[in-house]
């Protein structure tokens, strides 16, 4: 991010707001978010069930978790992209 | 009675700082925590705490330190937190992470925050470790490995946004939910080694825009959690930053301690102060050590919750001043941190003068 005028700062700054709000601020080493999005590529498909049962294990009261597995290599099944959404209930 | 917002909403959490001990000695660090420091909370304390705060209405315990995985009853302590149906979350420098240790984190917490300082030679420099960042990446993978859901903490300074998209690129790349940016504030180690290193009021108007630039660039792989107040924001609600006029007396202390205040903070040596580490002792909250933590808690809301909220509220007067600042982002908890030991400071200096003055009377 190169220098940039005042002015033109608080140009930025307006236009940031319109896509970027701070709704609440942390501590350091308090982190929490509502939503977690990963992507996981398995080459070792022998791990593949392992990982999704794990990632399942999580699903709770506590947590929402949606998982996606896309498979890729034909015919031959070699590996898989798993997606996941973890979203995490505030009580 | 109507809770108070305070700046994390419906997030009420408790940090907890079971231990200052720690496999590194960062400059920036907070806690001053080190190898050498060998102070700690039992597991049989901390636990017995939670139970007193969760029927206070805290719903979340981050564990930081001191290194969290030099704590030997880690897993038990993280056991406990989620049998209370907390929220936990591990701040680590994830350099002693094993396979054993993540399968741990991933059965016991909900989000393992990682420090991340920049790249490879800024993050070695800032942490006093030529292996630190290899180490790190390590550590990372066998979170990944275990499905860990996993975050990264960057500590912005005056001199290190420009790394901030190299770091953000590296977050999403590793498989990050979350990149979590806290400017440096001068406590502990940091306001002997990182002197003028905060970053000011012009810093944080330029990481905002920075942020909300990669923040749409990642949008749906990374959420990027920027850790300033808004003063826009705080201007229309200033309840966020618990700038609000006490309630009845007799409502203050029918109410849960975290609808009053949160986050608080356990200190290494039980202390428990509101919002930050070494928050001054004028306004604390409780101390473990010692017995009858509701009663302590009780105390609290009677008698030093007024001045708490008379804390924030010159704080947010100050900051609402035309010519407080320039660009509307501040560090709010830093704000109220230096607040603290400024009236603590005025306290004791009143009561030191008053007496002399006393006796001049009486001569």
């Amino acid at each position: 991010m190169g220098p940039m005028s005042r002015d033109v700062l608080h140009q930025n700054i307006n236009v940031a707001r319109e896509s970027y709000e701070i709704e609440r601020w942390w501590k350091y080493g308090q982190p929490a978010i509502d939503r977690i999005s990963a992507v996981i590529n398995v080459s070792n498909t022998g791990h593949l069930g392992a990982i999704v049962e794990g990632l399942s294990r999580l699903h709770g009261e506590n947590l929402q978790v949606n998982i996606g597995v896309l498979t890729h290599g034909v015919p031959v099944f070699d590996g898989a992209r798993v997606e996941i959404n973890i979203d995490q209930k505030v009580r | 009675m109507a809770q108070v917002a305070g700046p994390t909403c419906g997030y009420r959490v408790v940090q907890l700082h079971p231990l200052l001990r720690c496999n590194l000695r960062c400059r920036h660090c907070y806690s001053t925590s080190s190898p050498a420091q060998h102070r700690s909370l039992s597991l049989e304390k901390l636990s017995a705490t939670l139970d007193v705060l969760r029927a206070e209405g805290f719903n979340a315990a981050s564990i930081s330190g001191g290194e969290p995985l030099l704590y030997p009853e880690l897993p038990e302590l993280l056991q406990h937190i989620r049998e209370l149906d907390m929220i936990a979350t591990v701040t680590t420098n994830a350099m002693l992470l094993d396979d054993k240790r993540a399968a741990m984190l991933q059965r016991e917490t909900n989000l393992v925050a990682v420090s991340l300082d920049g790249q490879p030679e800024s993050h070695n420099r800032v942490r006093s470790h030529p292996l630190a960042f290899e180490r790190m990446v390590k550590g990372v993978a066998r979170l990944k490995a275990a499905g860990v859901p996993f975050g990264f903490i960057f500590t912005l300074t005056l001199h290190n946004l420009h790394e901030l998209a190299w770091v953000a690129d590296f977050a999403v790349a590793q498989g990050a939910g979350l990149l979590q940016v806290h400017p440096l504030e001068e406590v502990g180690r940091a306001a002997s080694e990182l002197i003028g290193s905060a970053p000011d009021n012009l810093e944080l108007a330029r990481a905002f825009v920075e942020v909300a630039r990669l923040q749409k660039q990642y949008v749906g792989s990374l959420t990027i959690q920027y850790d300033v107040a808004d003063l826009v924001r705080l201007r229309t609600a200033p309840e966020r930053g618990y700038a609000v006029e006490p309630a009845a007396a007799n409502e203050t202390s029918a109410a849960q301690l975290a609808d009053l205040i949160a986050p608080i903070v356990v200190e290494a040596d039980g202390t428990i102060v509101p919002l930050q580490y070494n928050f001054s002792r004028t306004y604390q909250i409780g101390d473990i050590n010692a017995d009858a933590l509701p009663e302590q808690f009780q105390g609290w809301k009677e008698r030093s919750y007024p001045k708490f909220l008379e804390l924030c509220r010159g704080v947010y007067d100050r900051l609402m001043q035309p010519a407080a600042t320039e660009f509307p982002f501040v560090n709010w908890y830093s704000e109220v941190l230096t607040a603290s030991h400024s009236s603590s400071r005025s306290t004791q200096l009143a009561s030191d003068v008053a007496p002399k003055l006393g006796e001049e009377i009486v001569t």
